[in-house]
């Protein structure tokens, strides 16, 4: 919800906003900063860093669609990226006009799309940060082991800094986890009655060390276990408002709370 | 030019008009207070000032750390920039008095002729990353615009952040940021919609 509020303009910015305001009264979990500071934006952080570093969209374009380790890997809906694709490909010798004369380089197309990507991500990214706290009537659930940082531009590259929690022993959640064990219980039968994907059973082995003597919630863990969070956290007469409704419903509700789409 | 003052007289070779000038500047036609910028060819490092500094006539001394107090001054995409700017707020301001005129076809062509400038603007952006924000926010209302012409909120918005860039040409990009937030607030898209929608595509 958080980062289709703050980092995708247009329609479903619209919609998580619109979302919002359904609400007399809105919540968000300092833990939902966590999750988009190491999610989604350490993701426009990286594709910010290939506009800079190549100086060029059509090259930026190959990194995203081949890249093994590009983010957006198999993630982003092909058409989207193959139109832009095409469109950069088409007009990469195409110039400003007769700028190019005066102008140089700087004045082709792929130049000219790469600089204003380029500006808008890093406007967005920012904007993101400093409004993260800003798209709910109050913000809960501090963490004390989570230095949220600030973001910053450093030649050129934007950095988030740290985007996991930094616990002396270990994550600040555990202890009250740990004091509902039947609750965690409910929540791993209900994953185990989900599709056996790679989050989940993560999900599963970081509720499982919470009810196991000796092992702590480590820094990984804590992000491992995502949806559950919310799902445990959530007031019982609130609504837990998610993009990611399929593997957040059935959390919410073996514990009796409700979760909605925007 | 009167002896009696101290201005620098610029160097002929320097003071080309640019074609465009004369093309919009017809025969007996007055021409229009936006065209006195000046021109893109001339060069301010044809002044012959030394690093010394230079005595007037009325014994005045001043030095180029003076006349120029940034390096960047120096640079042809400032001096086409200030030009270029100072054509888009004309247009701007024309457009809408012509809109408060009730007059929306003249409008609209004075907002034609700002979308043209908008290329040459942006490929002034080495001056820095904020004055590319503010012209790439441009770029991209008009584009989410599709050729509809803004109305006169959007168009006083574009006077505005226009306005603050021909002053301060050099502002940060964080800077940029607060001022490209005057376009949102009207209901302009300040990001290209092709990315957009790349992005919502997830």
């Amino acid at each position: 919800m958080l980062a289709d509020a703050l980092l995708k303009p247009g329609p479903r910015a619209n919609a998580a906003k619109n979302a919002l305001r359904r609400f007399d009264e809105s919540l968000l979990p300092v833990y939902s900063i966590k999750e988009f500071k190491a999610g989604a934006l350490t993701k426009y952080a990286w594709l910010h860093g290939k506009l800079v570093t190549t100086g060029s969209w059509e090259k930026t374009l190959t990194q995203l669609r081949n890249s093994s380790m590009s983010p957006f890997r198999g993630r982003w809906v092909s058409t989207a990226l193959e139109a832009l694709e095409a469109a950069a490909h088409q007009n990469r010798n195409v110039k400003f006009g007769d700028l190019v004369s005066k102008h140089g380089k700087l004045a082709t197309d792929d130049a000219v799309r790469c600089e204003r990507y380029r500006l808008s991500l890093r406007r967005i990214i920012m904007r993101a940060w400093k409004k993260r706290r800003q798209t709910t009537s109050s913000v809960v659930d501090e963490l004390s082991c989570y230095p949220e940082g600030d973001v910053i531009e450093e030649r050129g590259l934007i950095e988030l800094g740290e985007v996991d929690c930094c616990p002396k022993d270990e994550c600040c959640l555990a202890a009250e986890l740990r004091r509902h064990p039947e609750i965690v219980k409910k929540m791993k039968a209900a994953i185990a009655l989900q599709p056996p994907k790679d989050e989940n059973v993560k999900r599963v082995q970081a509720l499982r060390s919470l009810t196991r003597s000796g092992q702590k919630l480590t820094p990984k863990r804590c992000r491992h276990l995502g949806d559950a969070i919310f799902a445990y956290f959530c007031p019982p007469d609130a609504v837990v408002l998610t993009t990611n409704i399929a593997d957040l419903r059935p959390l919410a509700e073996a514990l009796g709370k409700k979760a909605e789409a925007p | 030019m009167a002896t009696s003052t101290n201005i620098v007289e610029f160097p002929s070779r320097g003071m080309e008009t640019h074609p465009d000038f004369d093309a919009a500047v017809e025969s007996g036609q007055k021409k229009p207070p936006e065209t006195v910028a000046a021109s893109s060819r001339f060069d301010v490092r044809d002044l012959t000032i030394s690093e010394a500094g230079t005595k007037g006539p009325l014994g005045l001394r001043l030095t180029q750390a003076e006349l120029y107090p940034m390096r960047q001054a120096y640079r042809r995409e400032h001096i086409t920039a200030l030009r270029l700017l100072t054509l888009a707020i004309g247009r701007t301001q024309r457009a809408l008095n012509a809109a408060a005129a009730q007059d929306m076809v003249d409008a609209d062509t004075h907002i034609q002729k700002l979308q043209v400038l908008l290329p040459e603007l942006f490929c002034c952006r080495r001056l820095g990353d904020g004055f590319g924000t503010i012209i790439n926010s441009l770029m991209s209302a008009f584009e989410v615009l599709s050729g509809n012409t803004p109305d006169v909120r959007q168009i006083r918005a574009m006077n505005t952040v226009l306005q603050v860039l021909k002053e301060k040409p050099f502002l940060s990009a964080d800077e940029a940021d607060d001022h490209v937030d005057v376009l949102e607030s009207v209901g302009l898209s300040p990001y290209p919609a092709e990315l957009v929608e790349f992005l919502s595509s997830e």
